[in-house]
């Protein structure tokens, strides 16, 4: 049993490392990488996934910086999460870090920091 | 005959299982002559049993064990068991704390609270209204209540307990109409062919706490909410089988009891220089309960002014939402907080406020805990409603 589960962990650790993790869009082939939505004014609502939580800012910041080029750019995220994938009768797993804010171009003041609750 | 009936019904079964069913959006809106009609509702708010759920990662390998027969089913149970019983503990622990402050009976009477602001504070005129606000305990009366809005509430913190989810759900029902589908299909599900009149959900995720540094004073702490934990299980705090004199220099020590042995292997860590989600939870419930549990009360009461006033808002919205979409931001508040309004997929029509400027991600684990007064107290309404021949729903 033992030597199934290791195989099972180990298999799924080859799909995880297939998948690119190069900075790029996301697509049907690509679950890793950025998305973008422009709104109606001109603002963006930017995604982010990556298996690495620093990685995953560092690629938001990024995109950002490329969507807003020297005009800079204000954002907000508002969601950050590590999803918990589930499949009975197999231990849940957390998935990779999902990022998602609003990216208004021309406006570098920052947006307020993290705040805890308060 | 008997085998043709057997034919029938596995091409049934099998058509059944291949027939997916068009997915639409969970929502549903109420028309403009619904809201109209509706005018001054009456409001029951479905009283939590849970409280404050807290939410931790749960190991099961039950799948992989049963190719392995009995003996792999049981080994793959004690496995689980074994991995379980930490984190498992450490969320029960943590909802027992936030139920020091936030006892069921005080988060309904905090929703109820909203509701009732919001009753006074509304302006004649036509639309949908709140007429009375009423509680109902579910396990006592399980049936709809019928033409009246009905809002449920579930609470969760996360596996870090850096951030709380707040998730309600408002549904209408009432047996003089019928609710009639906004929504295009090819063929009607069968879900959508009944139930209630109105239905959606509204989500509010707290502020969130960021992680701590581990410094020396954050280490003692941990080590503090330790040995608090151990004394709350056992009922006083596990010490060393060999802390008294050694009859002899020459006798071996004596086998430490499992308690102390898992006291000291989870202070070990708490000296070490990571910090795991567990050890996270334990610092940051503290910090949700600091002041009385000032942080903790703020959040919930913002939670609940958020769901009265969009539940009203959206009862008044005949707006169908579509699978495809947009959202759309319709609410900025302090500190970068938005509401939005989800556009598209099964949540599409759904309303979400979300903190603003997040610098962590945080996760929900697929288990949780409840705290033992709120377990303890689901028990006896459920002996109560066995008493009095109450049939669940």
């Amino acid at each position: 049993m033992i030597a199934r589960l290791g195989a099972a962990v180990l298999l799924a650790g080859v799909l995880t490392a297939c998948a690119s993790t190069e900075y790029g869009p996301m697509g049907p082939d690509r679950p890793f990488g950025y998305k973008e939505a422009r709104q109606a004014d001109g603002s963006y609502v930017l995604l982010i996934q990556h298996p690495d939580e620093k990685t995953a800012y560092a690629f938001f910041d990024r995109r950002a910086g490329e969507l807003c080029g020297s005009k800079g750019f204000k954002k907000n995220i508002f969601r950050a999460i590590r999803p918990t994938i589930v499949v009975p009768g197999y231990s849940a797993t957390t998935g990779a870090p999902i990022l998602e804010g609003y990216l208004t171009c021309g406006d570098a003041e920052p947006v307020a920091t993290d705040k805890a609750a308060s | 005959m008997k085998t043709r009936i057997c034919y029938v019904a596995a091409a049934a079964a099998l058509l059944g299982a291949c027939a997916s069913v068009e997915p639409h959006p969970s929502k549903r809106p109420l028309t403009q002559a619904e809201i109209s009609q509706l005018s001054d509702t009456n409001f029951a708010l479905v009283e939590n049993n849970e409280g404050i759920a807290t939410s931790w990662l749960m190991a099961d390998s039950s799948a992989s064990g049963a190719q392995y027969g009995l003996i792999g089913a049981l080994v793959s149970a004690s496995m689980d068991a074994m991995m379980n019983a930490g984190p498992g503990g450490r969320a029960q622990q943590a909802a027992d704390d936030l139920a020091t402050v936030a006892l069921t009976d005080k988060l309904n009477k905090s929703l109820q609270s909203q509701f009732d602001a919001m009753k006074i504070s509304q302006q004649p005129g036509g639309g949908v209204r709140i007429a009375e606000v009423s509680t109902v305990q579910k396990i006592l009366s399980p049936s709809t209540v019928n033409d009246a809005v009905e809002v449920t509430i579930s609470y969760t913190l996360s596996e870090d307990a850096t951030a709380i989810n707040v998730v309600a759900t408002a549904t209408y029902n009432n047996s003089g109409m019928k609710y009639a589908t906004p929504y295009k299909f090819k063929s009607v599900p069968k879900d959508e062919l009944s139930g209630p009149i109105y239905r959606n959900s509204f989500v509010y995720e707290s502020n969130r706490f960021s992680l701590p540094t581990l410094t020396p004073e954050v280490k003692q702490q941990l080590v503090d909410a330790i040995q608090k934990k151990w004394v709350a299980k056992t009922g006083s705090l596990p010490v060393s089988a060999n802390a008294g004199p050694r009859k002899s220099r020459f006798s071996t020590p004596v086998k430490e009891s499992k308690d102390f042995e898992d006291m000291t292997k989870e202070i070990k860590a708490a000296n070490d220089n990571t910090l795991s989600k567990e050890e996270a939870s334990a610092l940051l419930t503290g910090e949700w309960l600091k002041s009385g549990g000032a942080p903790l009360l703020h959040e919930l009461e913002a939670a609940d002014a958020f769901i009265a006033k969009y539940i009203i808002a959206d009862l008044n919205n005949p707006a169908v939402p579509s699978l495809e979409g947009s959202d759309q931001v319709v609410e900025q508040l302090e500190g970068g907080r938005t509401v939005r309004l989800v556009g598209a997929g099964f949540g599409a029509g759904s309303y979400v406020s979300s903190p603003g400027g997040l610098k962590a991600v945080t996760t929900f684990g697929n288990a949780v805990q409840i705290a033992d007064v709120h377990r303890k107290r689901i028990q006896e309404l459920q002996d109560t409603a066995k008493k009095q021949g109450v049939k669940a729903k």
